[in-house]
């Protein structure tokens, strides 16, 4: 698929069918991540793949976001401690990359025929707690996986603003 | 799954929603409280003391297809809650042989 077509067809899909995603095609979606940059070349960002499905129905317990039922996740996170080799400015840029690293994700799984879901409703503590993530590390994001099942809802369109676009200068809201 | 873990897992999305309220949008209340209702629906799957309630099935139905509308418009949500509590209360009004 074109890079364009993916942009073009990208959309959040929530409702999964049972299908597993194999392993490598999930190792494709983690390369992804890796692929989007980092603030300063620091390597503060991490990525971790669940598809055990008794640790992503704990997930779904402790985060009201997801409303379906993934096959997998990727949680998108961050060592604080390594952030502070940026000063200040790390600690924004972390949750900037992280996005970016889950756009990557969402743009891949279009690519593959899978279907992604940024996710941020989620209890912090509880996602660290079952997957084993210590105090010094923050999530950023979750990315829902899965098989799109065929009656998704119908798209959103995009609000009032949302494609506001400038050329040159600002010209008011 | 067990009706004690059914409950186990609706308590915990209680209580992560309630957590989760205070930092998100505020319609994102209203969203999680739908939600529940709609999950609370299912008990009689697993606890055969819960009578299948239709009217309640299909009310699940109904929150399952047009809850993602809170994304999109506000009016529109607002909407389908007022129809869904019309529903409820002309169900209401039948179940308790009122005019």
């Amino acid at each position: 698929m074109e890079l364009f077509e993916a942009l073009r067809k990208r959309r959040a899909v929530r409702d999964f069918t049972e299908q597993a995603i194999p392993d490598d095609i999930l190792m494709k979606l983690a390369y992804a991540a890796r692929r989007a940059p980092t603030g300063g070349n620091t390597p503060y960002r991490r990525i971790l793949v669940v598809n055990d499905r008794k640790r992503i129905r704990l997930i779904k317990q402790v985060s009201p976001g997801i409303l379906g039922q993934p096959t997998a996740l990727i949680v998108i996170f961050t060592d604080l401690e390594v952030t502070r080799e940026l000063g200040k400015l790390g600690n924004v840029c972390a949750t900037i990359d992280a996005g970016a690293a889950a756009e990557n994700v969402a743009l891949a799984a279009t690519d593959l025929h899978l279907g992604a879901c940024f996710t941020k409703s989620y209890s912090e503590t509880g996602v660290k707690e079952i997957l084993n993530i210590p105090d010094g590390y923050r999530t950023e994001v979750m990315l829902q996986l899965g098989y799109p099942r065929k009656d998704q809802p119908r798209s959103m369109r995009p609000r009032e603003g949302a494609d506001a676009t400038y050329h040159n200068r600002f010209a008011g809201s | 799954m067990t009706s004690g873990e059914y409950v186990y897992e609706l308590a915990t999305y209680l209580l992560t929603s309630a957590r989760g309220c205070i930092e998100e949008p505020l319609l994102y209340g209203p969203l999680r409280l739908i939600e529940a209702l709609s999950r609370l629906v299912t008990i009689s799957q697993y606890a055969p003391c819960v009578k299948k309630d239709e009217f309640l099935l299909a009310a699940k139905k109904r929150i399952d297809q047009n809850k993602y509308v809170v994304m999109q418009s506000e009016e529109e949500f607002t909407k389908f809650l007022d129809s869904l509590i019309k529903e409820f209360t002309a169900e209401l009004k039948k179940r308790n042989k009122l005019d």
